[in-house]
């Protein structure tokens, strides 16, 4: 698979992780979603000199005189999601990255410590065609960052969990890309059956590394290797900035973007009790928690970026749905040296709710409230949506 | 860098316990005068509150007893008795003297405890008595990282059957006015934690273990139940374990969790005082329960063991452990203990002098580099009641660089000490008496850490030293005893100590196709041996000791530790020859190990080891207790016949005892 197919984001681990994890299904010979380009493989001529010139030279020896009366063809209908569906996966995926890239702006204010805020586009004002658009923003992501003191107390636990490294090895190290595959030990994804579920994934996962990285940059915290040198993390330290965590901000968008797509299915394994959702938290929290251990993170960095994760989900879903959204808030200075990562504090798997308040021993550190939609929504995010929403519809049982 | 043995005068009075002593006035690792040490002493003919009043005058200030004990306890007039205490260093320091006058007899040392740790204000409560249905039996645990929300331990995701968790490792809990040191969970607490950390059916274990106490990664502490696979939640599997669906409610749980620092030293030295404590509080606690109004039977399984102390039965823990089974006359008390794993550890020798023997005996120690802890060897005397016991032997030792030490006799007052070229100590020859009921005379070769991390330690040199033995007042039918302490990091923990060994050349590790051999060979002229390597833990008259058996072979397995106990007081009748049984603890020579619980619910994890033969055995026995009149090792001879697992033919009884035994696991099924 290139690395077109999803794009090319800037740096993140994350999203990296995203290819290897498929290119290991395209090397077993199982990404069955992409039978065309081995279909095409097998004819066996990739494009290169010789096969240049043979194509030449067969059209010289077939084309024949010049036709005169060949029927119309219709024109492209443009700004047709109809398209879509003759489109390369790598072409769509950056159409898919434009409608979501261009929807968010960030700005960043420095008083006692950063803030940074994610702001959301709203709908365009209604304006002639062709004209300049006209839009306003709207808070998504408020993140303030904590004191230097915070992170220096933390270290704790790095030292408290850098006992269950060797524990936790063969997780972490599978775990430093995008970690897909631990996903799909419990949501039934694969290449072959849910293709359109991984490309609203891997879409999903580049926005979210597109937020992450300019939060990170805003932010600018130091990893823990340069606050102590007895961390030593066992994987290499990422050059981009501690908070927020992007293994956390991606693992939990991508659990809770997993989870709509299973809550909204119609299966009644999925739409009641909320066993999966739990289960998808819990790996997420797993794998936020892991990059601690390996010691490479805070743990108010997953906390942070859990936060941004579950944000950043309601808003993909928002856009690919024209539905609700929501807004949150960070407060490092509010956030206790002694808080572990509490996912539960945030969020309510069995009913998809970020709580509105979430308090620690030293006051409110995080807040998230909902919001009507307010015209958004993208065609072309909906389309994937909807496709990828198919591929969970269960069948009805079979009536003889 | 060269080093020079050299006489070492012992002031005052003689000093009762040797590593007390070392500890107290180490230079190398100084403790301040104001910090806390746990420690377990011995009263004889004392009450602990006579102990308190005689403190309190001379020491004021430097005493805590623990809330454990109450005033029952407190008033009562025994014999002997061990007590777990928190005490400063002078008070211990004169305690650690013969005659100091206040009723000690002896006394270990444990670890030194934060202050913020102790509830200095905590009072003993009530004695509640609680009503439980007929046919319960408690089933007792004493580990390091109980994983108690594991649903084997549960019968239903909100509801546990442990009545009662003491956390040692953790601070005092606010409200909590009876618990001097950790903290103390009943089952109403941990249903209320089961119910509060419980979302879509699913329990956070992380948040679960993180509030209860056991869990403090903040503090970057260690805890064992951060593991995929903890030895305590293995164990307890298999003594108590039983699927929520078998809706188990006549097995009630209570148990410790020994601090993991303290089980981080293996060596032991700082387990007692702890492992003390924690059996007071189950002592206390088991006594409560009634059944119309009589005392329900109560089942402990303890699955820890130690290469050192005298190995006749007059041991501290050994003593400790009788104890604690008839502190409370009314109540059926059993235990089960491993039988211990350091068969092949070559940890043990034995010195025998006579006409046919060399007229001096030689033992070679490997002290390994890198190792972080202390290493000390034990020469044990044979038993003697005179006031002056024989001067058996005069040891020498020699390190890998450097000259012989003078001789230390078996004399009161003889010390040495090597030193290095900086004039400070790396090593220590010195003889020590333990009083009766051992009456032994104790040489103690206590060697520094051969490596450190802190600019300026001294350090012994790795390497082999020679330690040579000379005949004194022995006769041919006594022999002196000697093991090397336990010192290996384990596995999971933080790496600190490396197993010391004896590295003779007539020892002879492997048979002729290469494979260990697992006994002694026959007319093996070796000091070095296999045999007596019986865990220093289990050498108790009470207590079921239980080796290891590998199901596939048939064969007892290697590392299963073998008795005979050393020419006991008791002689010629021994409490035991070796373990009383042998239970199921490895599949296969390949695939080693059986199941039970992880840390985690719905995991299951494999361990090995004598550790996990025990339960086995106190799992069965908590199914008979109730019905049967024998003592426990009377009940286990019979339990071995009705269900006996056939062993290879010609293992060596001291090694297995009345024979195999067949326990099979099932957590579907109710006793």
């Amino acid at each position: 698979m290139t690395a077109e197919f999803f794009g090319t984001p800037q740096g993140a681990y994350g999203a990296y992780g995203a290819y290897g994890a498929y290119g290991a299904y395209g090397g077993a010979g199982a990404y069955g979603a992409y039978g065309a380009y081995g279909a095409y493989g097998a004819y066996g001529i990739p494009e290169s000199p010789v096969s240049a010139e043979a194509f030449v030279t067969n059209r010289d020896g077939i084309v024949g005189a010049p036709l005169e009366h060949i029927p119309s063809a219709r024109p492209g209908v443009p700004d047709d999601v109809q398209n879509l569906k003759r489109l390369s996966r790598e072409v769509r995926a950056a159409i898919f990255s434009f409608a979501l890239n261009s929807k968010v702006e960030m700005t960043v204010s420095v008083e006692e410590t950063a803030t940074a805020t994610l702001w959301r586009r709203d709908g365009f004002e209604v304006v002639q065609a062709g004209e300049r658009p006209k839009f306003k923003y709207r808070e998504l992501v408020e993140m303030t960052c904590p004191r230097q003191e915070l992170f220096e107390k933390q270290l704790g636990f790095l030292t408290g969990y850098a006992d269950i490294r060797q524990d936790r090895g063969a997780e972490i190290l599978s775990q430093i890309g995008a970690p897909v595959p631990f996903y799909q030990t419990i949501s039934f994804i694969d290449p072959a059956r849910t293709p359109y579920t991984l490309e609203l994934l891997a879409t999903a996962l580049r926005f979210t590394n597109y937020c992450e990285q300019q939060m990170k940059y805003a932010l600018a915290v130091k990893r823990p290797i340069e606050l102590s040198p007895q961390v030593q993390p066992m994987i290499q330290t990422p050059t981009h900035g501690s908070l927020p965590s992007g293994h956390a901000t991606e693992a939990f968008m991508m659990a809770r973007l997993i989870w709509k797509l299973m809550l909204h299915s119609g299966a009644p394994q999925y739409e009641s009790g909320g066993h999966w959702g739990e289960m998808l938290m819990r790996l997420a929290a797993r794998i936020a928690t892991n990059r601690t251990v390996a010691g490479v993170h805070y743990p108010v960095d997953s906390s942070a970026g859990a936060v941004l994760g579950l944000t950043l989900a309601e808003f993909v879903y928002g856009q690919c749905t024209a539905g609700s959204w929501s807004s949150s808030k960070f407060n490092g200075l509010n956030y206790s040296a002694s808080s572990d990562l509490d996912w539960h504090a945030l969020y309510v798997a069995a009913d998809d709710q970020q709580k509105p308040v979430s308090e620690g021993p030293d006051g409110v550190w995080a807040k998230s409230k909902m919001h009507e939609e307010d015209r958004g929504g993208s065609d072309v995010l909906a389309w994937l949506w909807d496709k990828a929403q198919e591929e969970w519809a269960d069948f009805d049982p079979c009536i003889r | 860098m060269s080093y020079n043995w050299k006489p070492a005068p012992i002031n005052g009075p003689a000093p009762i316990d040797a590593l007390t002593y070392t500890r107290l006035s180490s230079t190398t690792f100084p403790v301040a005068d104001e910090a806390w040490w746990s420690a377990m002493i011995e009263l004889e003919e004392t009450s602990i509150a006579a102990f308190e009043q005689l403190v309190a005058q001379a020491f004021p200030q430097e005493l805590l007893v623990p809330a454990a004990y109450d005033l029952g306890d407190r008033a009562a007039l025994k014999h002997r008795q061990f007590v777990a205490i928190f005490a400063r260093k002078p008070l211990l320091s004169v305690l650690n003297r013969k005659d100091n006058g206040f009723g000690v007899v002896n006394v270990h040392l444990g670890m030194v405890t934060p202050e913020a740790w102790l509830n200095f204000a905590a009072m003993p409560g009530e004695d509640t008595v609680e009503e439980v249905g007929p046919d319960t039996v408690l089933t007792g645990m004493i580990d390091d990282g109980l994983g108690i929300a594991h649903e084997l331990f549960r019968t239903g995701p909100e509801t546990t059957r442990v009545a009662y968790c003491a956390v040692l490792p953790s601070p005092p809990q606010e409200g909590d006015t009876e618990t001097t040191q950790g903290r103390v969970l009943n089952a109403k607490q941990i249903d209320s934690y089961l119910k509060e950390f419980t979302w879509s059916d699913l329990l956070d274990e992380d948040l679960f273990y993180s509030q209860t106490g056991q869990v403090e990664l903040a503090e970057g502490k260690f805890s064992p139940v951060s593991l995929r696979r903890s030895h305590g939640t293995h164990v307890m599997g298999l003594s108590a374990g039983y699927a929520q669906g078998a809706d188990v409610t006549s097995r009630p749980i209570i148990c410790a969790v020994l601090p993991p620092r303290v089980v981080e030293d293996t060596s032991g030295i700082s387990l007692l005082p702890s492992l003390c404590l924690a059996l007071q509080m189950l002592s206390k606690r088991a006594s409560r329960y009634r059944v119309a109004g009589k005392p329900v039977p109560f089942v402990l399984n303890f699955s820890y063991g130690n290469f050192s102390g005298p190995h006749d039965g007059t041991d501290e823990v050994s003593r400790l452990f009788e104890q604690f089974l008839s502190a409370d006359p009314q109540q059926k008390r059993w235990m089960t203990l491993p039988a211990g794993n350091g068969n092949l550890a070559r940890a043990h020798g034995v010195l025998r002098f006579g006409e046919d023997l060399p007229e001096e005996a030689e033992l070679f120690l490997r002290v390994l580099p890198d190792d972080n802890t202390a290493s000390h060897v034990e020469f044990w005397m044979p038993y003697s009641k005179a006031v002056t016991p024989p001067d058996y032997v005069s040891l020498t030792v020699t390190p890998p660089f450097g000259g012989e030490s003078l001789t230390v006799n078996a004399r009161e007052g003889q010390k040495q000490v090597l030193c290095d070229s900086q004039g400070r100590v790396v090593a220590t020859l010195m003889y020590t008496f333990e009083p009766a009921p051992t009456a032994r005379g104790v040489i103690t070769l206590a060697i520094e850490p051969t490596a450190s991390l802190k600019q300026g330690q001294a350090l012994a040199p790795s390497g082999r030293w020679k330690i040579r033995a000379k005949p004194k007042e022995i006769y041919p039918d006594q022999q002196v005893e000697v093991w090397i302490r336990r010192d290996q990091t384990l596995p999971g923990y933080r790496p600190g100590g490396r197993q010391s060994f004896f590295d003779n050349g007539d020892y002879q590790r492997f048979g002729p196709f290469g494979r260990p051999l697992p006994v002694d060979p026959v007319d093996d002229v070796s000091p070095v041996r296999r045999s007596g390597t019986l865990s220093g833990f289990a050498d108790g008259s009470s207590p079921m000791v239980i080796a290891a058996f590998t199901r596939q072979s048939h064969e007892v397995s290697d590392y299963s530790a073998a008795g005979p106990l050393t020419v006991t007081p008791m002689s010629p009748s021994p409490f035991r020859s070796g373990p009383d049984a042998v239970a199921e603890a490895d599949q296969s020579p390949v695939v080693w190990g059986v199941l039970s619980a992880g840390s985690r619910c719905g995991s299951y994890v494999r361990l090995n080891g004598t550790s996990v033969a025990a339960p086995r055995v106190a799992r069965l026995a908590s199914d008979h207790i109730a019905d049967c009149d024998d003592p426990a090792r009377g009940w286990l001879m019979q339990a071995v016949n009705a269900a006996r697992f056939e062993l290879y033919p010609g293992t060596d009884k001291d090694r297995i005892g009345q024979g195999g035994i067949d326990i099979p696991v099932d957590w579907n099924t109710g006793p």
